[in-house]
């Protein structure tokens, strides 16, 4: 279970840490307060996992409002068997994959566009976003999804698993997949290159 | 082309990396959160059931079941409770007609008017003797103070004013005699005798079993009230004071006229139903049993037969093709009494339980001194 560290600073109390049971609880009594701070400390790692999947930044904002939004109307169904990131990674992995499939592709370029206005290192920065999204555009929305959890976010095997609602077995089949995709993709651009 | 290897989780998180240089908006759970609070506000809280209820289609079929319901608790409220009351009157009538069959002869109706206004000069000399004494005995049930003797004399006979002997507003002033048990007690301890098999009446009586719908629909009873079973052991008591003894007991309500209420009746009878007791004061006294009805109630007006007579001209011209004499079809059923002190003794024993009649002559038949004009049918002995 993953604690979240809460701070007072409007009522100038200490910081202190909450475990997400704790906020969850508060969470169902009907405390607003107690629903940001659960849920802030993931919108970075969802928003990102969003971004792998659906490759356009306003689209994953949407999928992490959509997936807060599922997690609270969900909220006395949760029985706690799982994690809370666990249970929040599930949502946005069924969300982005609804929308994939029913939406139009959006152009991926949109992403680098907005970070060129804030990022200081401009060139180097626009490169590195758009090659890992164009990495991920020759994966299926799954393996993206599998990929970025274990080797962005670093979940093992078992939490993939039951991320994706998929046995083990599944989950490293996919990810060989994956990566011998983009090696196959990385040799490709080598070549490109020249 | 030579088979590729797969990346290593560092060449790929290298290549991934890139994807957390992109900028995360702000505030996103923030918003989320107020979003939802806003959906919770326009959606009222509905529970599962109500989600269920709300559906359209199920609409008339819930309104259908509530009022197949409705009724099925009515119906069995009213079959537990109100089952005698909601007889029809014209059965109520047939049934009540069906328990008096003899009354219908005109020949013993004018036989019973003529003995009928012998007793009453009898009862107006007995009320002026009382009458130099003090006030007379109250002539009906009822708060009000009766009228004296010398004035109900002079009163027309035809009017019929009515007076409810209901068993609250009664005081009985016959003489003491032994308590009657109550109706329910001695049936319960009857249904205790044969606990295996008690009948209907007594299960109606004791409200041990929901009435019988066969009992109820007995065209042959009319109100299963009547079949309570009642015993009696009056030397003499005026009809109104026995009217209202009844009713305390068997909850009967028995309306009498001012020209009957009066009338001085023996009756010995033990544990007999109460429309064989009614019947047979009917031919004691020349009275007919009639149905009255207040609200939902059911009560039983005794009218002197010459004057039922007189509302209804039907029975006028049966009177006219009645046999003359007291060869009535109620006298040609009884036997002399003079027939009945041949039998054994036993067989008497049995058979004067039940009497009604006159009160002297009554008191004369238990001393041994038959009189000459009593007749003997359905077990009872009657003597005017």
């Amino acid at each position: 279970m993953h604690g979240v560290k809460a701070q007072h600073a409007a009522d100038g109390q200490p910081e202190q840490t909450v475990s997400d049971k704790e906020l969850m609880i508060r969470c169902r009594a009907g405390d607003r307060l107690a629903l940001e701070r659960l849920l802030t400390p993931y919108e970075k790692p969802l928003y990102h996992l969003c971004l792998g999947i659906l490759r356009n930044a306003a689209d994953a904002e949407d999928a992490v409002q959509e997936t807060f939004l599922r997690a609270m109307r969900g909220l006395a169904g949760f029985r706690g068997e799982a994690s809370v990131r666990t249970w929040l990674q599930r949502i946005a992995v069924n969300v982005c994959i609804e929308w994939k499939r029913s939406r139009k592709p959006t152009a991926p370029m949109e992403a680098a566009e907005r970070m060129a206005s804030t990022s200081p290192d401009l060139e180097e920065t626009t490169i590195r976003h758009r090659l890992a999204l164009d990495a991920l555009g020759v994966l299926t929305e799954a393996q993206r999804a599998a990929l970025i959890l274990k080797d962005v976010q670093g979940l093992s095997v078992e939490e993939i698993a039951a991320t994706m609602s998929w046995n083990a077995k599944k989950v490293e089949n996919e990810l060989y997949r994956a990566r011998k995709a983009l090696a196959v993709w990385r040799a490709r651009t080598i070549e490109a290159e020249g | 082309m030579a088979e590729t290897e797969p990346l290593t989780p560092g060449e790929i998180a290298d290549i991934l990396a890139g994807l957390e240089d992109a900028p995360v908006p702000e505030r996103m759970a923030r918003r989320a959160v107020n979003r939802w609070i806003e959906e919770s506000r326009r959606e009222r809280p509905r529970g599962r059931w109500a989600t269920v209820l709300s559906f359209p289609g199920l609409r008339p079929a819930l309104a259908l079941a509530a009022a197949a319901a409705l009724v099925v608790v009515i119906r069995g409220r009213l079959g537990d409770e109100a089952a005698p009351p909601i007889q029809t009157p014209k059965a109520a009538e047939r049934a009540e007609r069906a328990d008096a069959p003899t009354l219908q002869n005109t020949t013993a109706q004018k036989a019973q008017g003529e003995k009928r206004e012998a007793r009453g000069k009898r009862l107006e000399e007995r009320a002026e003797a009382k009458g130099a004494a003090g006030p007379g005995r109250a002539a009906t049930a009822g708060s009000a103070p009766a009228p004296p003797a010398a004035g109900f004399a002079d009163r027309p006979a035809a009017p019929l004013a009515e007076r409810d002997v209901a068993p609250p507003a009664r005081k009985v002033q016959a003489p003491e005699s032994a308590p009657v048990p109550a109706v329910s007690e001695r049936m319960a301890l009857r249904a205790a005798r044969t606990p295996e098999a008690p009948s209907a009446d007594v299960a109606y009586l004791n409200r041990t079993e929901p009435l019988s719908r066969d009992l109820v629909k007995d065209s042959s009873v009319g109100d299963a009230r009547l079949l309570q079973r009642i015993t009696l052991a009056e030397d003499e008591i005026a009809l109104a004071d026995l009217a209202g003894k009844i009713g305390a007991t068997t909850g009967v309500a028995i309306v009498l006229s001012e020209a009957i209420a009066t009338e001085p009746l023996a009756v010995h009878c033990e544990d007999r139903p109460l429309r064989e007791v009614m019947r047979q004061m009917g031919r004691a006294l020349g009275i007919r049993w009639e149905l009255s009805h207040q609200g939902d109630a059911i009560r039983y007006a005794a009218r002197p037969i010459a004057e039922a007579e007189e509302t209804r001209a039907s029975d006028d011209s049966a009177a006219r093709s009645a046999p003359a004499g007291l060869g009535g079809g109620m006298m040609r059923a009884g036997r002399a009494p003079a027939a009945m002190q041949a039998d054994s003794s036993k067989r008497r024993d049995v058979e004067t339980r039940n009497i009604i009649g006159s009160p002297e002559r009554v008191r004369a038949l238990r001393q041994g001194v038959a009189p000459p004009d009593a007749v003997q049918t359905e077990g009872w002995i009657i003597v005017r």
